[in-house]
């Protein structure tokens, strides 16, 4: 019989955060990769879709001695009984979505016209901001003390692991349908218009195209990407607390899209997979090895030179990334509608 | 028919006036040159007239239609188009793709449509593709159109910028430098294309340094200095004009 705790721990560990951290990374090539979009503040909108799908799903607490409370919008649910967390997760999911897209929208109108440094200004400010604000926001957000108990649409009591393996499958599914929907557009005259924009937006402008448009759209659709990405997170933690959000995290995704391959869809999601899985190793390495306690902490530090030191090595060997940009930008794609 | 008409305009940057109160017009059908010494605001014009600068004063009408300070997206839409003089290919993208994503009005172009996959956008594309590889083939760089535009010479990029107005079908086309840099028997060829153009409707207004080619193939020819219009009139006798001679000329 295969180890169930296996499975368990893979699927938590790896599996489903390198699933949703692949969504996130798809959002980010979509504006980096294809537009050109620098974005300092990847953990704001994530973080902000965490929080928002974790009120739609997670029953609300008053204040008391748990901390303070939640609005806990997932009894606005309950005439769906027994389906609640499902369609609150789906409501909240796409909740989480609008709001960080709204919010990209909101950076983007007045940034997007200036200069490309002021994006990445307005980012970065977003994401200290988004995490100040979550933080001291205490009747909606629980404030330092977070959200607890999120649950998940499909839970399975003593058989954790198909819990665990439930919510990977669903993440994958979601990044399928993401991959697909990205793909498709990117390999479009749309993508094509993109990456004009990237290779010297002054000349697409002049040659007719409407950047200011184009850039918003693909920025503000990344930006939804990462909200909705964040809800999912949440699920998988079953707490939102504002320390997960830290520019430390937006560092994690620009290196998965780096490694993986800017401007490539399928590279970054091995990208994804690829550190996240430095991290599940660092983590697990000390009971695989039966490391001694000497390397119980410092692993952790090794696992940065590491990701440093891949970083070099790649700028040096493969600068493009593992799976480099495709040359040809335009593909035909199956024909959903319409007669010949 | 006036199609375009520059009507006191000016442009400075800091300092420097870079046009001086120009005024111009050009005639639908015709093919006008533009010539001056280094920095006498050619480019600048041009750059004014695709709507890249709004000029500080002054008009500009295109078709009866004020276009100054409109976004050059709305200006191109209105049938007009410009080469680089220096040329600003999209260096990753293919050949091919360099001059499929200048077409204008392409419905793919909108993320929902393309997600749609209609059939009907994906025909315009095909006819699109078509099109452009007619355009590479004319001006022989059917060769090189699945490579990326980084690795074209100095003068095939100079092609590339004329396969990629060409390919938005515009009405006016500012012609910054057409053929420098490009050698004589192409270059030839050129011109002859853009002869054969004009007589299908087409309007050209070109800077160019090659007075054979303004003088041989111009129907009238403007002359700037300063920023400003300082001659103008059918090639002879702007070839006779004292201040032209003395400036631009020499002799
Ligand atoms: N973006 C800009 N910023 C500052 N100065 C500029 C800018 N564009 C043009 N100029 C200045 O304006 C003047 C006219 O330049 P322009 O490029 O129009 O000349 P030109 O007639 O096209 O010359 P050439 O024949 O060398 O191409 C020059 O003095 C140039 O330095
Ligand atoms: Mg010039």
């Amino acid at each position: 019989m295969v180890d169930l705790s296996l499975v368990t721990d893979l699927s938590r560990a790896w599996i489903a955060p390198a699933f949703i951290f692949a969504i996130v990374a798809l959002g980010l090539n979509l504006q980096w990769g294809h537009a050109g979009l620098f974005n300092a503040g990847v953990a704001g909108f994530f973080g902000i879709g965490a929080y928002i799908g974790a009120i739609f799903t997670t029953p609300a607490i008053g204040p008391g001695p748990g901390g303070p409370g939640h609005l806990g919008l997932v009894s606005l649910f309950a005439i769906f009984t027994p389906y609640t967390v499902l369609i609150a997760f789906l409501v909240g999911g796409i909740a989480a979505m609008v709001v960080s897209g709204l919010v990209g929208l909101l950076i983007a109108i007045p940034t997007l016209r200036l200069r490309a440094d002021y994006l990445a200004i307005a980012t970065l400010a977003l994401g200290a901001i988004a995490v100040e604000s979550i933080r001291n926001s205490d009747p909606v957000t629980g404030g330092v003390y977070g959200i607890l108990r999120i649950p998940r649409p499909w839970e399975f009591g003593q058989d954790v692991w198909r819990t665990e393996l439930a919510y990977a499958i669903t993440a994958g599914v979601i990044v399928l349908l993401v991959f697909f929907l990205i793909q498709r557009a990117t390999r479009a005259p749309w993508g094509r218009a993109l990456k004009a924009i990237r290779e010297d937006e002054d000349a697409a402008l002049a040659l007719g195209k409407n950047t200011y448009f184009l850039k918003l759209q693909a920025f503000v659709i990344g930006a939804a990407l990462m909200g909705g990405a964040g809800a999912l997170f949440a699920g998988l933690l079953r707490v939102a607390v504002p320390d997960s959000f830290t520019p430390a995290l937006t560092f994690s995704i620009w290196t998965m899209v780096i490694v993986g391959g800017s401007g490539n869809n399928k590279g970054v999601i091995v990208g994804a997979f690829a550190l996240t899985f430095l991290e599940y190793f660092t983590l697990r390495a000390k009971d695989w090895f039966n490391l001694s306690s000497f390397w119980d902490i410092r692993i952790f530090y090794l696992r940065l030179i590491a990701i440093g030191l891949l970083l070099i090595a790649l700028i040096l060997f493969r600068p493009a990334g593992l799976v480099p940009e495709p040359r040809k930008v335009t593909k035909k794609p199956w024909i959903l509608f319409g007669s010949r | 028919m006036l199609l375009l008409e520059v009507d006191g305009v000016s442009k400075s940057f800091g300092g420097i006036r870079a046009v001086d109160k120009c005024t111009l017009e050009v005639e639908a059908g015709s093919i006008v040159g533009l010539i001056g010494p280094n920095g006498a605001g050619k480019s600048t014009l041009f750059n004014l007239v695709i709507g890249t600068y709004s000029p500080d004063v002054g008009r500009i009408v295109f078709r009866d239609e004020r276009i100054d300070g409109m976004p050059p997206y709305e200006i191109v839409e209105r049938g007009l188009a410009k080469t680089f003089q220096i040329p600003r290919e999209f260096r990753s993208l293919t050949v091919l793709e360099n001059v499929m994503v200048s077409a204008r009005g392409e419905p793919g172009e909108s993320p929902v449509l393309s997600l749609l996959g209609l059939r009907r956008v994906w025909r315009r594309e095909e006819e699109l593709e078509r099109k452009s590889r007619d355009l590479l083939a004319l001006i022989g760089l059917s060769e090189l159109a699945d490579e990326p535009a980084r690795n074209l010479s100095g003068g095939q990029k100079k092609l590339l910028e004329l396969a990629r107005v060409l390919v938005m079908d515009p009405s006016l086309i500012l012609l910054d430098e057409p053929v420098a840099g490009v050698n004589p028997t192409l270059s030839l060829k050129i011109l002859s294309l853009i002869e054969d153009l004009r007589k299908s409707g087409k309007t050209f207004f070109l800077i160019e340094h090659d007075m054979n080619v303004v003088f041989n193939r111009c129907d009238r020819v403007i002359v700037m200095h300063q920023g400003r219009v300082i001659a103008e009139g059918k090639p002879a006798e702007v070839r006779a004009h004292p201040a032209v001679l003395e400036s631009y000329l020499g002799g």
